[in-house]
């Protein structure tokens, strides 16, 4: 077999499987389309009025585990004690920290250590000490040992006192009405739907996204930045939505996960033997549901909770993206017999298959394709017009998915001003050249990483710099 | 590969995804427009008697299909804002639709229509006894009308189906009128949730034999019972049932554990009297809760600060742990206030339901 057709035969599995992940995008952004279009219905007609104001309301214990968060951590509690809604308390788990967040905490939300008798539903590092707040009586913070993200949702899990527990980011500012809105998802089918989770915007500072109204929110001025505005939208928009609609929602976010407090504990709560917990338990949740035959669901909404720090920086991103293709690629190969597998239904046939076929496989096909191309040109063996206008289809393809997560948003909130929209509508077919190759390069090293057993979170400092006391 | 006939697919493609990607993009920016309009149009009130109103009478008469039962649920909620004097029929067919859309937004806008319409009220009352896949939200609507749906509420006490008698306990709970006295009989229903329920009910009672109720229950095997025994004890007896509540703080459930110290907690400081003697019980947990009521109450920080009883402190710290003493420590290191000023706010743990 000569050099010919070894690039021959590459070229023609790199566009089936091309053809292929693009006919699935294609798929799941009509089903995003008209989901997205269903749960505007379905947001518009709720009485939110009602909702807000009443004792039945689902309350809600909402967790947020931070460690080493003093830039961003009091925005957060700030932002997540102002929500509007009727009851809810918040926790906040200190992971055994080593800057000053505890420090932080105290002074802004004038806290007392005091002792609680927590249940011990699940395990969990040693808790230092408790606080309560005294100027929010919702508030409590528990400052334990470091023990990961999962060990300290765990330990807010066991201070939980409500039905539903809201597992949040430290470096996410939350709008005022992101509770009300979801949860409109578990008063609707209260004994069906276990888990949610909802669309959260990205920006180099949530603060200064959040103070913007909806509509006249404007995009990070930073490219990077607005790539990742625009593969957020595509993620949730075209991907996500689906996804819930066809039940097999396989990543409830860690930023705004939301789950029925019994389901998690009956699951043992977040596993701490994954580098990250969400995404492994959402898959877990599928698998023990599917597998005792369980009705359930877990759902992706469309509407924004807020907004999240995105990394500012090539470097930081890299980092971001190449811990979430390892994290990926652990969880996946953990529940791979779930893959193909009919007794798991849509997640077996559909989800397993589709993460697969776009984040498993994705980095193999990247470097063959660039190897092809590297090789063939050597060889001068590449038709240089073809390459060309398959690059210019795939431009553009990109641009309609981009285009159609952008119209999404518009349809379900509106997010953006005028020009931020038309700016974002313009990146979408450029993310080819000046994106996607960055995070190509992460996945590939992620992959390399996750293949050589690393486990770290590699967790990198924040955009935003601690404000002196 | 067939160099030939990709070199003619491939810019038809091109053309066709270009020229979607430009559609779509001029789409979104002037959808911008239709986005606005629609939202106004939503939040509009719909004048009586004009052509809109011809508009949606249409609408809600038109045939079936996910999309005609989204536009009669959005004309039944313009309707309701209207207070159209002729909508009760579409109302009452809404509730018995197949989509739960049009019958939950029948659901909201006979909430909005009962401020004005007895029908409406009852409307709701009969929604929750007959049908019974969203009583939550039904009963939302009825909670916001209290105090009227009162008396109308009590022949659902004795609805064969528990959800029923669950949702009309909990509503008259929340009437914030004296409670009728079936709802007494409640708290021997053979379902868990209903007596517990009812003692949410009681508590706003001033009937002697609620207080015994609620005592007996303390003992009932289920704990989300006991649970609210324990608020209803102390909201129907006052400080002196704290003694009663004191066993509880041992209790096997950390639900009941938590009731328990939330109930004495509320009674306030005059409750020390009654829970001190729980610091020498033989159960290491009821020494435990003691120890954390009398942190909460402020008393350990009112005993550190003036030096009194040093003997009580003592037992205080023995029964509530190294943590409980390091916490005290800690605030009285910083100069603190007394955790009684402080946590007048507390909020108590919701009701398990």
């Amino acid at each position: 077999m000569n050099l010919g057709h070894v690039l021959h035969t590459t070229v023609l599995v790199c566009a089936g499987y091309l053809v292929l992940l693009y006919s699935s995008y294609a798929a799941l952004t009509v089903i995003g389309v008209f989901e997205n279009l269903r749960r505007r219905d379905e947001a518009e007609l709720e009485d939110f009025e009602t909702m807000g104001e009443s004792a039945f309301t689902p309350s809600v214990s909402i967790v947020l585990a931070g460690y080493n968060e003093e830039a961003t951590i009091v925005s957060a509690v700030t932002s997540l004690l102002a929500l509007d809604y009727p009851t809810f308390e918040v926790i906040v788990v200190n992971d055994g920290s080593s800057d000053d967040t505890i420090g932080r905490l105290r002074e802004a939300f004038d806290l007392l250590p005091v002792e609680i008798a927590g249940r011990r539903a699940v395990p969990t590092e040693p808790v230092r000490a408790f606080h309560r707040s005294r100027s929010d009586a919702r508030l409590v913070v528990v400052d334990k040992e470091n023990g990961g993200k999962a060990d300290a949702l765990n330990a807010g899990l066991n201070l939980s006192r409500h039905r539903y527990v809201c597992g949040v980011d430290a470096d996410t500012v939350f709008a005022p009405d992101a509770l009300l809105r979801t949860m409109r998802a578990f008063a609707r089918e209260p004994g069906r739907v276990i888990g949610l989770t909802s669309y959260v915007e990205i920006a180099g500072n949530p603060n200064v996204a959040m103070s913007a109204p909806p509509g006249r929110r404007a995009v990070d001025d930073k490219l990077l930045l607005r790539f990742q505005c625009l593969d957020y939208l595509r993620a949730f928009f075209n991907n996500r939505i689906a996804w819930s609609r066809l039940d097999f929602m396989l990543c409830a976010i860690g930023v705004f996960q939301v789950w029925r407090r019994d389901q998690l504990e009956e699951m043992g709560g977040w596993s701490r033997s994954f580098t990250c917990e969400d995404i492994e338990l959402t898959f877990r949740v599928h698998q023990q549901m599917r597998s005792l035959g369980r009705p359930y669901r877990i759902v992706c909404l469309p509407d924004t909770v807020g907004v999240t720090e995105g990394p500012n920086t090539m470097r930081k991103l890299i980092a971001q993206r190449e811990r979430w293709q390892r994290v990926t690629l652990e969880t996946w190969w953990a529940y791979r017999r779930m893959c193909f597998n009919p007794r798991y239904g849509a997640v077996g046939m559909l989800g397993m298959p589709f993460y697969l076929l776009s984040e498993i496989l994705a980095p193999l096909f990247e470097v063959a394709t660039v190897a092809t191309i590297v090789a063939g040109a050597a060889a001068g063996l590449i038709d240089w017009r073809l390459c060309a206008w398959a690059t210019l289809l795939i431009t553009f393809a990109n641009g309609v998915f981009s285009a159609a997560a952008v119209l999404a948003v518009e349809i379900q909130s509106r997010t953006y001003r005028s020009s931020a929209s038309a700016r974002l509508l313009l990146l979408g077919p450029l993310e080819l050249f000046l994106y996607r190759p960055v995070l190509g390069w992460a996945r590939v090293k992620g992959t390399w990483r996750f293949l050589r057993g690393d486990k770290g979170w590699h967790k990198f400092e924040r955009n935003l710099a601690v404000k002196p006391a | 590969m067939n160099g030939i006939t990709l070199r003619d697919t491939l810019p038809v493609l091109v053309g066709i995804a270009a020229a979607a990607w430009m559609s779509l993009a001029v789409y979104t920016l002037a959808g911008r427009l239709a986005t606005a309009r629609r939202q106004r149009r939503l939040t509009a009130a719909v004048p009586v008697g004009g052509g809109n109103e011809r508009k949606l009478i249409a609408a809600l008469e038109a045939g079936g299909g996910p999309r005609s039962d989204t536009k009669r649920a959005h004309a039944l909620r313009a309707l309701a804002r209207s207070d159209h004097p002729d909508c009760r029929e579409f109302f009452e067919r809404a509730l018995d639709s197949a989509d739960e859309e049009l019958r939950l937004a029948a659901v909201a806008g006979l909430g909005h229509l009962a401020a004005a319409h007895d029908w409406a009220v009852d409307a709701l009352i009969t929604a929750l006894m007959e049908r019974s896949d969203t009583p939550a939200r039904v009963a939302a609507q009825l909670a916001r009308l209290a105090p009227r749906p009162g008396a109308r509420l009590v022949p659902l006490l004795g609805h064969p189906d528990d959800v029923v008698r669950f949702w009309a306990a909990r509503l008259i709970a929340a009437q914030g009128s004296p409670t009728h006295p079936a709802v007494a009989s409640l708290t021997r229903d053979p379902s868990p949730r209903v007596r517990a329920a009812a003692l949410s009910a009681l508590r706003a009672t001033a009937d002697p034999d609620a207080l015994r109720s609620a005592l007996e229950l303390l003992g009932d095997p289920a704990p989300p019972v006991r649970a609210h025994a324990c608020r209803a004890t102390a909201a129907l007896g006052g400080v002196t049932m704290a003694a009663f509540l004191v066993p509880l703080l041992g209790d096997t459930s950390w639900w009941v554990r938590e009731a328990a110290q939330e109930s004495i907690r509320g009674l306030g400081p005059a409750v020390v009297g009654f829970v001190v003697p729980g610091l020498s019980s033989s159960d290491g947990a009821v020494r435990h809760g003691v120890a954390i009521v009398l942190q909460d109450l402020g008393i350990v920080d009112s005993l550190l600060q003036t030096g009194h009883d040093h003997k009580l402190l003592e037992s205080i710290f023995d029964a509530g742990g190294a943590d409980l003493r390091a916490a005290a420590e800690q605030r009285a290191a910083a100069r603190v206030r007394p955790a009684h000023e402080s946590t007048s706010g507390y909020v108590p743990a919701v009701a398990v339901s």
